[in-house]
């Protein structure tokens, strides 16, 4: 049972890594972007782990992708990855665990990117030292709400069609 | 494929949407003007006069050390002045929070500042 | 119904927490700017703004307007008891600070090829731009003083100064970043004040920080055409910020401008295509007289002036179009 949910686990978390770096690429094409500011499709992924395994499995993602962010882009953008990271999968699976009745993948993506964004927002002003950056949490937060809808909508799309999948997984490893 | 998708929609998440909405909505509005400009008139080195610009109902005029002063609703300047190179007319008026301008041989100065911070710490010209 | 009730409370929570961690972030950013005073004075022949950021402003603000106010009665040749004044009137001065003075201006007179000299009062006077008797002189009139114009003609030795010819000096074009000069030797002899940033006449001086995150002095440049306008804004943390434009001082006839900023080797309002050049360096007198040489000389013929002294500046042509010359960090409007 283990090495199906580390196989899992892998396939996400790389599947996470590879989203993240692909909307990377994508990102110079819009010029008028604040800095900082992702699409955040690789959301998808750990609001997906979230709902398959829970609070465990979606905080492993959150920190891989901040292990990668430390790897690849340094220790501040590591702090941000990871302040955003871990304040949105807490409010996620808190949501997905009981809000199921009131919140669909729609509103959970919203708050998760809107939590993800201020869990940076925070962690930039612990670095820089200001909260001048209050400013610039305007634009983020409608940015959010638009990144947030995209990424919930394709997990609207995308669930029902792995389904299939969740409930093999979810027959040989007992999740509550 | 839309239908279905619209079906999946609960109540939290319109909710949620619109909370943040108004939020942003909110947050953009834009602070009527730079709100608050406030003008302060000096007459060798002393404030002589402040004057609100934002609470005047109507222009006024004001005479300090030999300069004749208009402020309006939303800047000043010199109407007129008895020195002799009449650069401080020239000048025109002024609207922005942070800037200043002087009748120099009259030795008069008129800043204006207002609540809100302005953009900038000084001005080079 | 216990789920309910436990959804919201968690909601709510996050939301709190949330707007308490904004409201601390909001009013912590009120309490990091330090204690500051300011004022405006006429001073030096124009607007003295100061910004002093200490717990004791009005002190540093009542030294720096006598450092001006004394300083212009050592250089100002509108003051008949001044050196500069006794200088021009043909006789020998001996003044170890308008010596060094006077040793940069030739210098940049030098390297500006003669377009920036100090020894054009003369033919400044024959104009008067910015005064009552505002004129535009006649031909022979500005060749006749023409001759006598020359850096060369400033003779220094022995600790004495003296004139060769019957030129006079004018040290506007410098005064203001001299001023600015001296005002940073003061603050950085101070130990309680924690930033400021002045403007003599628009001759800017920033130093120290005015808020414990050490953020950058912002500084806005006016925009050449709209005098409630500007350029854009220059952010740097320590340093010199001077202008030089053809709307400070002028008049117009016949529908030509004649502005204040004459080129001393036609003896007429320069006219190389600039509108205004403003020039960030690391000395008050400097980044005022190569303002103006950068001024008369044109972007191309500025820079290697503008190497040479380590300096950077940003220049607008007469169709609006600007140009950054050097390393500043100016975010256009």
């Amino acid at each position: 049972m283990k090495t199906k949910k580390v196989a899992f686990l892998g396939m996400m978390g790389a599947l996470a890594l590879v989203t993240g770096f692909l909307e990377n690429l994508l990102i110079p094409d819009i010029p008028f972007l604040p800095v900082g500011a992702k699409p955040g499709l690789s959301n998808v992924v750990t609001m997906y782990v979230a709902s398959v395994m829970g609070f465990p499995g979606a905080v492993y993602i959150t920190l891989i992708k901040a292990l990668f962010a430390l790897i690849t882009r340094g220790a501040t953008a590591a702090f941000m990855s990871l302040c955003g990271g871990l304040l949105s999968t807490v409010v996620t699976c808190i949501l997905l665990k009981f809000g199921k009745k009131y919140f669909s993948f729609w509103g959970i993506g919203v708050m998760s990117a809107v939590m993800h964004n201020m869990g940076q927002l925070a962690a930039s002003s612990v670095i820089s030292g200001t909260p001048v950056l209050i400013n610039y949490g305007k634009y983020l937060l409608i940015f959010a709400l638009i990144t947030g809808s995209v990424t919930g909508v394709m997990l609207l799309m995308i669930v029902p069609r792995v389904e299939k999948f969740t409930v093999y997984y979810n027959k040989n490893n007992s999740r509550k | 494929m839309i239908l279905k998708l619209i079906k999946e929609i609960k109540k939290g998440d319109l909710f949620l949407v619109a909370v943040l909405i108004v939020f942003c909505v909110l947050w953009f509005l834009p602070k009527g003007g730079d709100g608050n400009l406030t003008a302060e008139i000096f007459l060798e080195g002393e404030c002589v006069q402040t004057v609100a610009l934002s609470d005047l109902k109507e222009d006024r005029k004001l005479t300090v050390g030999g300069c004749e002063i208009l402020l309006q609703k939303d800047g000043v300047l010199f109407l007129h002045s008895e020195c002799s190179d009449k650069l401080c007319e020239k000048r025109g008026k002024m609207t922005n929070a942070g800037d200043a301008m002087a009748c120099v041989p009259q030795r008069v100065v008129v800043a204006l500042t207002s609540e809100k911070a302005a953009d900038f710490d000084s001005v080079v010209y | 119904m216990k789920n309910k009730t436990k959804i919201l409370k968690i909601s709510l929570s996050v939301f709190l927490v949330s707007v308490l961690i904004l409201t601390a972030l909001f009013f912590s950013e009120r309490s990091k700017r330090f204690e500051y005073g300011e004022k405006n004075t006429v001073a030096m022949g124009t607007i003295l703004t100061q910004k002093i950021y200490s717990d004791n402003p009005a002190n540093h603000i009542s030294h720096i307007t006598s450092i001006v106010n004394s300083l212009e009665s050592t250089i100002s040749w509108r003051e008949d008891a001044s050196p500069v004044s006794s200088l021009n009137k043909g006789n020998s001065v001996s003044d170890t600070a308008l010596s060094g003075v006077l040793f940069s201006c030739i210098e940049i007179s030098e390297e500006s090829g003669g377009a920036f000299d100090v020894t054009i009062g003369e033919v400044s006077k024959l104009w008067s731009i910015g005064e009552e008797n505002e004129r535009v002189p006649a031909q022979a009139e500005i060749e006749a003083e023409l001759g006598n114009v020359g850096y060369e003609n400033i003779i220094i030795g022995n600790g004495e100064i003296s004139l060769s010819s019957d030129c006079s000096i004018d040290l506007g074009a410098v005064g203001k970043g001299l001023a600015c000069d001296y005002i940073m030797n003061y603050l950085k002899a101070t130990d309680d004040v924690n930033g400021a940033v002045v403007s003599v006449g628009g001759s800017n001086v920033a130093y120290g920080d005015y808020n414990k995150a050490g953020d950058k002095w912002r500084i806005a440049v006016r925009h050449p055409r709209n005098e409630n306008g500007y350029l854009g804004v220059i952010s740097l943390d320590e340093g010199f910020v001077s202008t030089s434009g053809d709307y400070e001082k002028y008049f117009e006839e016949d529908g030509k401008r004649y502005h204040h900023i004459l080129d001393a080797n036609t003896g007429y309002p320069a006219s190389s295509g600039i509108i205004s050049v403003t020039v960030v360096c690391d000395s008050g007198l400097l980044s005022d007289a190569l303002s103006t040489a950068c001024f008369i000389l044109g972007e191309e013929e500025s820079k290697a002036l503008l190497e040479k002294y380590n300096a950077s500046a940003i220049f607008v042509n007469d169709n609006m179009e600007i140009s950054v010359v050097g390393e500043i960090d100016f975010e256009a409007y």
